[in-house]
């Protein structure tokens, strides 16, 4: 039997990144809609459809300062990873690096044999979550700045920088896998390959959430809703 | 299309029956987003006003938004009709029902 509440997920998502200023009354239309028989699938495509017009348009309205605001946060990003991200992940590659190689080899001198899982694990993981941890940071500057640029169109302007940090590193990862081939293949170290791969996407993710946090776009927003009960005391 | 739509509804004109009667003269899916957001260009340039409208418990306690056509809006529905009745009949292939 069908629920009578509309896909949560959707709800949540027009709630918070609609842009039309008559969020509430869309979001009220959807559900009675919904709740007059309309099918889940109609549901999604509607809220999707919602989302993508009300970012087009907002961004539309304030085109030149979104543009500014969007470049702007791309340079903190670019920064970032020239003076810290690319070096630490850089160090991460122990192989090819010899202060690694050489802690490596002196450890292995000094503790006992199975701790070497250390740093074919750990260390790893270790780096990356510096690197996420330092991403957030950057990633929520840079959301809080991109949102100050234009306060009334924070929303869309924030929303499609976020959107285009996502575009950049899907088309990063599909380029590389292109050119290289799965980056995780690599002979006797597929598990440890995959698992790097991983840890770096969930990275990535981190920062974009990161930068919808410091744009203010995961804190609640308040609904005009009145309820029946207030309407009729 | 949307003004029409409007007129066509009178008082009873917020987003539901708004894009219902979209979808049955155009026989076409409506996105209820885009109706919003020509409506939200209509009212920018003044020629449909809204008002918030009840709340009811099918609508999650949100509030309906009813649109009208203003006096403006009005007017301007009656002088694209006649440019383009005037098109209309610059086009002798089209008149008489033949394309």
């Amino acid at each position: 039997m069908r629920s009578n509440q509309p896909p949560a997920v959707a709800t949540w998502l027009l709630r918070q990144f609609g842009c039309s200023p008559r969020n509430d009354a869309i979001l009220g239309d959807l559900m009675e809609q919904y709740r007059h028989g309309r099918s889940r699938r109609w549901y999604w495509r509607q809220t999707l459809t919602a989302l993508i017009v009300g970012l087009l348009r907002g961004v539309w309205e304030e085109k030149a300062r979104a543009l500014v605001a969007i470049a702007t946060g791309w340079i903190i990003l670019v920064l970032y990873n020239l003076m810290f991200a690319g070096p630490l992940l850089h160090f991460i590659e122990f192989e090819s690096s010899p202060n690694l190689a050489l802690a490596q080899y002196l450890f292995s001198r000094v503790l006992p044999r199975n701790w070497m899982s250390f740093y074919y694990w750990f260390q790893p993981a270790l780096f990356s979550f510096v690197v996420a941890l330092l991403g957030c940071v950057v990633g929520a500057i840079s959301g809080s700045v991109v949102a100050k640029f234009q306060p009334s169109a924070r929303i869309p302007i924030v929303t499609l920088y976020a959107a285009s940090v996502c575009c950049y590193q899907f088309c990063r990862i599909s380029l590389a896998i292109m050119k290289w081939g799965l980056p995780f293949v690599y002979p006797g170290h597929e598990v440890r390959g995959l698992f790097m791969f991983l840890v770096r996407q969930i990275a990535w993710a981190t920062i974009i959430v990161s930068i919808l946090f410091g744009g203010g776009l995961l804190r609640s927003r308040v609904e005009a809703v009145r309820t029946v009960e207030e309407q009729n005391p | 299309m949307v003004m029409l739509a409007l007129i066509c509804l009178g008082d009873n004109a917020y987003g539901v029956p708004i894009s219902e009667e979209l979808e049955k003269r155009t026989g076409r899916d409506v996105a209820i987003g885009s109706v919003y957001a020509a409506l939200e260009r209509l009212e920018d340039k003044g020629f449909v006003t809204s008002e918030l409208g009840e709340a009811t418990p099918e609508r999650g306690g949100r509030a309906k938004r009813y649109f009208r056509v203003s006096a403006r809006g009005l007017k301007e529905v009656r002088e694209t009709q006649r440019a383009l009745v005037k098109l209309w009949h610059g086009l002798p292939e089209l008149e008489g029902g033949k394309a």
